[in-house]
């Protein structure tokens, strides 16, 4: 069903200075030559994860919530869609994390990043 | 070009009237008239001027002048050789879009579920008439000619007003308490109060603060029912208090399961606590939704399968999703308060249980809680 569908998440930065927000970036790109639906549980289509060491630090979705209707997003031949949000990272200490990105159809597509928090 | 002269035609006519009332005419100087004058070749200020007229602006790009003149140059400068046209320049308000015609409104049919719970039957003695029931959503389609609202609030930034620009609320809001008339479709609870309190966005989705916000609202404004046709798979200890806090005061608060089936203990919050009920969703055979959340907090099932419903734009749509098993059951709720409005929320949810069809052996409590949702046996089992 996803065949031909991209994920992407990228950073704005790869490097950040303390206490700097970190804008997030979700691409879905439909990469294949037929068109894609994608099925979704509800009116939720993506979400962010921020992990150090494995352990969540932050998740765009987890003070929201969402309509409980089943829903579609239909994707034709290089149709994409991009969800941005931005981390605030007021709480966050200096070190490597890892940004998740995930398409919250079922099943779900994700897709991994990496940035950099500076310790000044 | 026509309707210019005809209207200027108008125009001098009523100048004319004017000029007759001697009184009129002798206390006020002819007010100068704005006008757009064309030229044929370049445009010339100089001869609006030598007309009495003050020239506005000589544009660059039309051949024309705008200024403002004397009545009795009108005359004069039309019949100028060098004069193309006389315009009268109109002032450009924004003109409100006409409204949209109103889509065609089918005849009026009862929807399936509606009639699996049984609600027609209870309609003869309660329509759930006046029933303050508060839909915490994205809103409710105020114009739609199938729904009264009554009143609202929206929590949602950006936002004015509790109309709905999703059409999600305005579908649970149908399920609810759509009109009994001719058009649409017949909610469970057709004379229940609707109040459309906004917490969910265009996107349709919400802050946890916000949705305190609603429930806040509704406590205040005395809902005595509230319906939460969403969920999220993290807890939230000021949510929790918030709903507890209205249980407390009396009213009976009713949620989505969540689709998050068909794995257990996939049931969301806020339906997961227990001040509030948990509504999972049920075909047209009475079979659990495979994406219906499961759980031991799953209290009761309802129609959430294929259901026809209002939608924005005073329109009508099918959808699916335990946010539409949970208004079935807060219709059923203010059947219940109609025929007796002091009942606390526990004696509704005892009734509600205890008249609710038993779908499940008793293994399958965590798919379909205490059963499917039956208005008729609830109203009847209530007492009075």
């Amino acid at each position: 069903m996803e065949e031909g569908i991209i994920v992407e998440v990228q950073t704005d930065k790869d490097e950040y200075a303390l206490y700097e927000p970190v804008r997030m970036t979700l691409k879905i790109w439909n990469g294949g030559t037929m068109s894609v639906e994608l099925v979704f549980a509800s009116a939720q289509r993506y979400d962010f994860m921020v992990l150090k060491d494995g352990e969540e630090v932050w998740r765009w979705s987890r003070d929201k919530m969402f309509a409980m209707v089943l829903g579609s997003l239909s994707l034709k031949p290089h149709e994409r869609r991009v969800y941005t949000e931005t981390w605030k990272a007021s709480g966050a200490i200096p070190g490597k994390y890892n940004v998740v990105g995930v398409v919250t159809s079922r099943p779900t597509l994700k897709a991994t990043s990496t940035f950099k928090i500076r310790s000044s | 070009m026509f309707s210019i002269k005809k209207s200027f035609a108008l125009f001098l006519a009523s100048i004319f009237i004017l000029s007759i009332i001697p009184f009129v005419a002798e206390a006020t100087p002819p007010e100068k008239v704005a006008v757009i004058v064309g030229f044929k070749q370049g445009p010339n200020p100089q001869l609006i001027r030598s007309h009495g007229g003050e020239v506005k602006y000589v544009y660059r790009y039309i051949l024309a002048i705008a200024a403002s003149l004397p009545p009795s140059a009108i005359d004069a400068l039309q019949k100028n050789p060098e004069v193309a046209y006389i315009e009268l320049d109109y002032e450009v308000r924004v003109i409100p879009l006409a409204k949209p015609a109103l889509p065609p409104q089918p005849a009026q049919e009862t929807p399936w579920g509606v009639s699996k719970i049984g609600a027609p039957q209870v309609w003869t003695e309660y329509k759930g008439t006046g029933i303050k029931v508060a839909i915490l959503d994205t809103g409710i389609d105020t114009k739609h000619p199938d729904l009264k609202v009554v009143g609202g609030a929206t929590f949602v930034t950006g936002t004015k007003s509790y109309n709905d620009d999703n059409g999600h609320g305005t579908h649970v809001a149908g399920i609810v308490a759509a009109l009994d008339n001719d058009i649409g479709v017949v909610g469970v609870a057709p004379e229940a109060a609707l109040y459309a309190v906004k917490v969910l966005n265009r996107q349709g989705s919400g802050w946890v603060s916000d949705i305190i916000a609603g429930i806040e609202w509704s406590i205040t404004n005395k809902m005595q029912v509230i319906s939460m046709s969403f969920g999220s798979t993290s807890d939230s200890q000021s949510l929790h208090d918030e709903c507890d806090k209205a249980y407390s005061v009396g009213i009976v608060l009713v949620a989505a399961a969540g689709n998050n089936g068909p794995g257990e203990n996939t049931i969301t919050y806020p339906a997961k606590y227990t001040s509030v009920i948990a509504v999972g969703a049920t075909d047209e055979s009475d079979v659990v939704a495979d994406w219906s959340s499961r759980g031991p907090e799953l209290e009761l099932t309802a129609p959430g399968v294929n259901i026809y419903s209002t939608y924005k734009g005073s329109t009508y749509k099918t959808l699916s999703g335990t946010s539409m098993a949970c208004p079935h059951v807060t219709g059923t709720v203010a059947l219940i308060l109609c025929k007796n409005p002091s009942l606390k929320p526990d004696d509704v949810r005892v009734i509600l249980r205890e008249t609710a069809v038993d779908l499940g052996t008793s293994g399958l409590y965590s798919a379909y809680g205490y059963g499917r949702v039956d208005a008729y046996a609830a109203v009847t089992a209530t007492p009075s």
